[in-house]
């Protein structure tokens, strides 16, 4: 009955609840904030010994890996979904206090979450249980390629048909949407965590060095590439040396790099041409001339549109600002959340 | 350099490219070989519309934009002077710098030529939407290698800005399936629609009068009736026949009595009351006054006589006549609806001898009641519409009836055996209620009453007027 009364005082939220990082959008405000999901949780010992939240965010990522016995960092999501329940409600709660300035009110927001598109009932109802945890007074789920495209500007809700490609930290999600809905909707849980662990095994196989996750992200963020280019390109990368046990310096090149990712990078590849098979002709068609569209932090990867591009023979653009495509779409969602019902989806 | 040539007119135009290319051409070959081989052919492209000077102006300018970066000297000089061309000029001029073709670069795009065509000459709506046009021009300058974030921030001083994509679906037609466990609309408005014809029936039923049905076809039979008897009332609207009027409206069973006391003024009185009984019994006026003339004899015998008789007055004789003349058309109309009796009425003047109360008798007697047998002049009285009326119950079976008058008083109301028969007198409008209605037989004003339309569970609940 006072709903309209609490959502006055607590602005609506859509969250990108993703593996990699959490973006939160305010209504009428925009993205207003942006932080790896990560969680730095502390065991106090003695007499009181209780588990207090360390820290959340970009300051729990960079104790990934480096914190004391006392300390653990998890990253909750795993996947795109859900890993630890509890953490993840406990990094809702905290983001959501971050982007509440109200402190009388506790909020209790309307949120829109969004959701891996091949995730399971019991997935998709963890994580909105999750948010519910976190304070939210109602919870609606919309999948993920369905905001990315939203997010990239594609025209979801006229006839024709748009693929989009988010590749995010756990999952790439391919989408084929036309009149509002999802024609085809695919899930492969490979993203940027699987590429990093491939660079990560590669360096351990080939150099029988061991680095760690955050190293293994810088150098797929600087060196990178999905399809060989004419610039070969060289990271100095520090490590343990296996056999030595002793801290090494070492240099890696690009092409040593697309070698690395050659496996998960055919895994997407194979992902995006099983869904060009499963679309209608009709739909077909509007992809062929239009291309298929790349968001989510994997679209920075040096040159994947040119791999899809290759592969496919289809146009591939990356979308503007793909990383936060998820986030800003979920907003525009939530923007319009009371006159759509489509895009949403059920759990 | 192009700043330097667009002003001149054609020909020279195409004079000066010539000789600007050649004199690029120079240090370019000095330079590079292979950017001499792209001068020369700038040279030789130039030289060809040269003789052709009606296209020189266009060449012109696509001559220079082809050499301008061909030496390291001129690729600065470019960069140092804003590029005038648009973005699709700007895509043009790097591709044909490159040496590329359409179709080369529609296949590394895999975009079509009809694409890139339309990308090259700004043609925005040939393109699938901002989003896609951004993503193109993108790669466009990927391939091209040029700095794409000029050609972004052209582009949108070009492109209106793009409307914040639809989301809504278009608006349904409206029609809505049914879903399985929830009842449809359409079902809905029957199901309502129902229950208030059922509520309207249930208000009808207690909240209309029961009788309402009764007074409105009571109302359609008086009018017809009071119509016929107005006139007789009427006519003697003269001011000498008030009394008699008055008489006549009074206790027009006393009609007959009141003649008693002076025989002269009974004959004309007489008529005045035949035409009001005219429907009942309408008979020709003269012989009615033959007819009333005997009643008058009887009824002097009779105690019925009122306190209207002195109400008689020799004034009343005079206007008699007219009175009788007036009720004369009267008569007419009501003898369509006359009863076998007023042949039996005529018949009465060739008996004459036989007693007045006889005719009347017989007159009454015509109909089943024979209650009206004793009151003889009654049967002749009964007929005054506004006056005393009337009501007969014969009893098949036991009955409880009750009878209000028009004051509401209860003038009757008792069980009654079977067999047995009731007369009632009172002012009408009569309001009754009968129980056994099926085996009760009523009679008002020498009609027969039915009972059955207005009987409910065989309780009859009418108003007579």
């Amino acid at each position: 009955m006072f709903s309209f009364l609490r959502s006055y005082f607590s602005n609506d939220l859509a969250i990108d609840l993703g593996t990699a990082n959490t973006l939160i959008y305010v209504r009428s405000k925009g993205i207003v904030l942006d932080e790896p999901s990560v969680v730095a949780i502390r065991l106090e010992g003695g007499p009181n010994a209780k588990k207090t939240i360390q820290a959340v965010g970009k300051e729990a990522k960079e104790m990934l890996g480096k914190a004391p016995g006392a300390i653990t960092v998890i990253r909750p999501m795993k996947d795109g979904v859900i890993a630890d329940f509890t953490v993840t409600e406990q990094m809702l709660k905290q983001f959501i206090k971050k982007v509440h300035d109200s402190k009388l009110l506790s909020p209790s927001p309307r949120i829109i979450i969004c959701v891996p598109s091949g995730s399971t009932q019991v997935e998709r109802r963890a994580i909105r249980e999750s948010a519910i945890g976190a304070g939210a007074s109602q919870v609606f789920l919309i999948e993920e390629p369905m905001a990315a495209a939203i997010g990239a500007g594609l025209p979801v809700a006229d006839a024709t048909g748009s693929m989009v490609v988010d590749i995010g930290g756990g999952t790439t999600e391919v989408g084929v949407i036309s009149l509002g809905g999802m024609v085809y909707a695919g899930s492969v849980r490979v993203g940027g965590d699987k590429l990093d662990e491939a660079i990560i095994n590669y360096i351990s196989r080939n150099y029988g060095m061991l680095i760690g996750e955050n190293t293994a992200e810088n150098i797929k963020k600087m060196i990178g590439s999905a399809f060989p280019g004419a610039e070969v390109r060289e990271m100095e990368v520090s490590g343990i040396n296996k056999a030595e046990g002793i801290p090494r310096k070492f240099t890696i090149s690009s092409n040593e790099i697309l070698e690395a990712l050659t496996e998960p990078l055919n895994q997407i590849v194979s992902a995006v041409k099983s869904a060009l098979e499963k679309t209608p002709p009709e739909l077909g068609a509007d992809i062929a001339d239009k291309g298929m569209v790349l968001t989510g932090g994997g679209a920075l990867l040096r040159d994947l549109d040119r791999l899809l591009m290759e592969e496919t023979g289809l146009p591939v653009i990356v979308a503007d600002d793909p990383l936060t495509c998820v986030a800003r779409g979920c907003g525009l969602a939530l923007e319009k959340m009371d006159k759509l019902g489509s895009i949403f989806a059920s759990e | 350099m192009s700043e330097e040539r667009s002003p001149l007119a054609p020909p020279e135009a195409a004079e000066v490219a010539k000789e600007a290319s050649t004199t690029n051409a120079s240090p370019v070959a000095a330079a590079a070989g292979e950017v001499a081989d792209i001068a020369e052919i700038a040279v030789s492209e130039n030289a060809s519309p040269a003789s052709a000077s009606p296209a020189a102006s266009v060449e012109a300018t696509s001559a220079p934009t082809v050499d301008a970066p061909a030496g390291p000297a001129a690729a600065e000089l470019a960069a140092a002077v804003p590029l005038p061309l648009d973005v699709g000029g700007r895509l043009r001029s790097a591709r044909e710098e490159k040496g590329l073709t359409l179709t080369e670069a529609a296949q590394s795009l895999k975009l079509s030529a009809r694409q890139i065509a339309a990308l090259e000459s700004g043609d925005w709506s040939q393109l699938p939407g901002p989003t896609f046009v951004r993503g193109f021009l993108r790669n466009y300058a990927r391939l091209l290698q040029i700095d794409i974030a000029p050609l972004l921030v052209a582009l949108d001083a070009e492109q209106p800005v793009a409307p914040p994509p639809k989301l809504a679906l278009p608006p349904g037609a409206g029609g809505t399936l049914p879903q399985d466990g929830r009842p449809e609309r359409r079902d809905t408005l029957v199901v309502l629609g129902g229950l208030a014809l059922v509520v309207l029936a249930f208000a009808v039923y207690f909240l209309v009068p029961e009788n309402f049905w009764a007074n409105r076809s009571a109302n359609n039979d008086a009018a017809p009736a009071t119509e016929t008897s107005s006139p007789a009332e009427a006519t003697p609207a003269e001011p000498v026949e008030a009394p008699a009027a008055n008489e006549g409206d009074k206790a027009l069973s006393a009609d007959a009595d009141k003649t008693a006391p002076t025989v002269p003024a009974a004959a004309p009185a007489s008529p005045v009351a035949a035409p009001a009984p005219s429907r009942e019994l309408p008979k020709d006026p003269a012989k009615e006054a033959v007819a009333g003339k005997e009643a008058v004899k009887d009824t002097g015998i009779r105690p019925l006589a009122t306190p209207a008789a002195p109400a008689v007055q020799a004034p009343a004789a005079p206007s008699a006549p007219a009175a009788a003349a007036s009720a004369k058309p009267t008569v007419p109309s009501p003898a369509v609806s006359t009863k076998p009796v007023s042949p039996q009425a005529t018949a009465t003047p060739s008996a004459l001898s036989a007693s007045p109360a006889n005719a009347a008798t017989s007159a009454a007697a015509s109909k089943p009641l024979a209650a009206a047998a004793p009151s003889a002049p009654a049967a002749s009285s009964t007929p005054p519409a506004a006056s005393d009326a009337q009501l007969t119950f014969s009893f098949a079976q036991p009955s409880w009836v009750e009878v209000r008058d028009r004051s509401g008083q209860i003038v009757f109301s008792q069980l009654s055996p079977a067999g047995s028969e009731r007369r009632v007198d009172g002012r009408p409008p009569f309001t009754l209620v009968v129980g056994n209605a099926t085996h009760v037989t009523v009679r008002y004003k020498g009609k027969s009453v039915d009972l059955s339309p207005r009987s409910k569970d065989d309780v009859a609940r009418l108003t007579l007027e």
